[in-house]
């Protein structure tokens, strides 16, 4: 450590010091390089070891009914990893909502009379489904 | 290590040196008015376009490498998407057109102010995509 450190303070030292730096000190930084690689390694691989991703709809329940004439709220809880990045959600097939929060709720505006199939779906960073979702059908009216 | 992610972050480096080239040769090719340096800029310029291009393209691949579908837009992002594209096609015609095409120099100059204009409008539809989907 104390050796990366002072590399890193000599490698602020005027330009014209460097290359002499270097030819005396191959083999230190050589080996302090290969810490770094080491560390930076690490630091990548920990969010691939992390959880899996989940995702659960807390309410409505599958089947509910809901009230037309009353704000139906989408209450949801996920975990993040794997890949996940964010939420999706769809009404019946269609996006209606880019959801940042890892558990919290949405309200879903001008759900028509019918029955309806609501899905929340985790996506990577490029908005790409990683296969992990949940869906409920519900009844309004 | 996250092979996927390293694939999605080695494209989106080839990708963002591709955005600062169509964006700075243009903003240069406006200042160094010299024939011979137009071209070379003329060069680089398409370059970036074409990178933009096989990289955007990628981004897709990607994904539909790993979970055997593309990623899932609709609306504002559908339309950022389609103006990137529309920009990289109008960009690598007009480099390509500058190269080839024994034209003015006033209407050389009009096609840099566009290319410039061109590259602004993808790298702020890169945004919206981005955070939209």
């Amino acid at each position: 450590m104390r050796d990366t450190i002072s590399c890193l303070g000599y490698c602020v030292l005027p330009i014209m010091r460097v290359d002499v730096y270097v030819s005396q000190h191959k083999e230190q930084i050589m080996r302090n390089l290969f810490m770094l690689v080491i560390a930076i390694a690490s630091v990548v691989m920990l969010p691939a070891m992390a959880a899996e991703s989940t995702i659960e709809i807390i309410s409505p329940a599958d089947g509910a009914r809901l009230d037309v004439m009353e704000q139906s709220k989408l209450e949801y809880s996920a975990t993040l990893g794997g890949g996940a990045d964010h939420i999706h959600v769809y009404v019946d097939g269609k996006e209606s909502a880019l959801l940042r929060q890892i558990k919290g709720s949405y309200t879903m505006e001008n759900l028509a009379p019918g029955n309806h199939e609501i899905c929340i779906k985790l996506v990577n960073k490029n908005h790409t489904p990683i296969g992990v979702e949940r869906c409920i059908k519900v009844e309004v009216d | 290590m996250d092979i996927q992610n390293l694939a999605y972050a080695i494209t989106q480096i080839v990708h963002n040196f591709g955005a600062v080239t169509v964006v700075s040769g243009a903003v240069f090719a406006l200042l160094w008015r010299a024939t011979k340096v137009q071209r070379r800029l003329a060069r680089l310029v398409l370059a970036g376009w074409l990178v933009q291009a096989v990289s955007g393209a990628t981004f897709g691949a990607i994904s539909y490498y790993y979970y055997a579908q593309f990623p899932d837009l609709t609306g504002i992002a559908v339309a950022a998407l389609v103006l990137k594209v529309v920009c990289a096609a109008l960009g690598i015609f007009l480099t390509a057109w500058q190269l080839l095409a024994q034209s003015s120099d006033s209407s050389r100059r009009y096609s840099w102010l566009a290319l410039c204009f061109l590259g602004i409008l993808a790298l702020s539809s890169a945004a919206v995509l981005r955070w939209f989907s």
